[in-house]
C-alpha cells in the first residue's frame, strides 16, 4: 500500500521528488516524503517548519541533479532529460537567490539592529551574557575570513577576534567569502551557538 | 590484502554509525545523526537518501521491512557495513593516538572528561 501524505505541505514536497530520476523515486521517493513529513510533525514552531523548507528548496534540486548526473554518466542522454537538467540548474538558481533575500530581509527587518565588532561577540559568549545582551538583536559585523569548513551544502567562515573565542558564520555554500576577506556580515543574534572555542552564528548574510 | 582505511565520506560514516545501536528509519537517522555530532551535522532527507543509496549499492546496508511499522522503510547494517564502520573507527582511534602522542590536540579534545 502506498502511503498518501495528508499535508499538504508534505504534498507540495511529493511534487518536488519528481524532479529526481524515475529509478530514484521508485526506490527512495516515498521514504523521503515520510521523513519529511516526519522532520515537520516534530517541529513544533512556525518558524521551524519554515527553516526545514528553506533547506528543502536547496536539497530537493540540488541532490536531484547529482542523480541525473550520475545516472547520466556514460551514457547518452536524451533532449528531455538535458531540459529537466537545466530546469533544476534554473530551480536552483532561483532558490539560491531567494534564499539570499530571505535572509538579508530577515535580518534588516529585525527592529533591533546593532553594529559590533567580532571581539565583543566574542567576549559576551566567553562572559556568558551574548544572549542577554544580543539574542534579540540583528548583529551586524565586519571581520576578516581566516578559515573555511565546507559540510552539507553550508560553508563556515572563521573570524578571528583576538580573543580566546572565535566567531564563526555559516553561509549557503554557493555564497559564501573566501578566505583572507574582509567583510560585513549581518546575522540574528538569535541564531548564536556556544562552541567550545567560539560563537556559532547560522543563517549569517554579507551585508 | 591490506586493509583500506578512511574509504567513508563524513555522512556516510555518521549514517553507518547511527545504525550501528539498531535498524532506525529516515527520521531516527537524521535525529541520532543530529545528537552524535553535537547539532553539527543535520541531515536533510535529499542528503540522507542520497547517501543511503549509495551505501544500500555498496551493501554496506539493507533495508528492513517493519511488521509494526509498515509505512517507514528501515535499514540495519549488514556485516561488510559494521567491518566498514570499523575499520573506519580503528582509522580514527590511531589518528587520535598519534595526535595525543604529537601533543597536537586542543585542550578540549580527546582528553576524558
Amino acid at each position: 500500500m502506498v502511503h498518501r501524505p495528508s499535508a499538504p505541505s508534505t504534498d507540495i514536497y511529493a511534487k518536488l521528488v519528481a524532479l529526481y530520476p524515475a529509478a530514484y523515486r521508485q526506490q527512495y521517493g516515498q521514504p523521503m516524503v515520510q521523513t519529511f513529513d516526519d522532520l515537520l510533525s516534530a517541529e513544533p514552531s512556525k518558524l521551524g517548519k519554515l527553516a526545514i523548507w528553506g533547506r528543502a528548496l536547496w536539497d530537493v534540486p540540488s541532490s536531484a541533479l547529482k542523480e541525473h548526473v550520475t545516472n547520466g554518466r556514460g551514457m547518452t542522454m536524451n533532449r528531455n532529460t538535458k531540459l529537466l537538467i537545466a530546469g533544476i540548474a534554473l530551480v536552483l538558481l532561483l532558490a539560491n537567490g531567494a534564499s539570499f533575500w530571505f535572509g538579508y530581509l530577515h535580518a534588516r527587518q529585525t527592529v533591533n539592529i546593532e553594529r559590533v565588532s567580532p571581539a565583543q561577540l566574542a567576549l559576551a559568549m566567553q562572559h556568558d551574557d551574548f544572549y542577554s545582551s544580543y539574542g534579540d538583536t540583528a548583529l551586524l559585523f565586519t571581520g576578516k575570513v581566516s578559515a573555511l569548513q565546507h559540510e552539507n551544502g553550508i560553508m563556515a567562515a572563521t573570524f578571528q577576534t583576538g580573543q580566546a573565542y572565535a566567531i564563526v558564520c555559516q553561509f549557503p555554500a554557493a555564497q559564501h567569502p573566501n578566505i583572507g576577506d574582509t567583510i560585513s556580515v549581518a546575522a540574528p543574534g538569535g541564531s548564536a551557538e556556544r562552541l567550545p572555542h567560539g560563537v556559532l552564528l547560522r543563517s549569517c548574510v554579507e551585508n | 590484502m591490506k586493509r583500506q582505511y578512511n574509504q567513508l565520506p563524513q555522512v556516510a560514516f555518521s549514517i553507518l554509525l547511527a545504525l550501528s545501536l539498531r535498524e532506525r528509519h529516515g527520521y531516527e537517522i537524521i535525529k541520532q545523526v543530529l545528537d552524535d555530532s553535537d547539532d553539527k551535522i543535520r541531515l536533510s532527507p535529499g542528503a540522507l537518501y542520497t547517501s543511503i543509496k549509495q551505501l544500500n549499492e555498496q551493501a554496506l546496508v539493507a533495508e528492513v521491512v517493519h511488521p509494526e511499522d509498515p509505512r517507514r522503510r528501515y535499514y540495519r547494517l549488514t556485516e561488510k557495513g559494521k567491518r566498514a564502520l570499523s575499520a573506519e573507527l580503528a582509522y580514527y582511534e590511531n589518528s587520535l593516538l598519534l595526535a595525543r602522542q604529537r601533543q597536537v590536540l586542543e585542550a578540549s579534545y580527546g582528553t576524558p572528561a
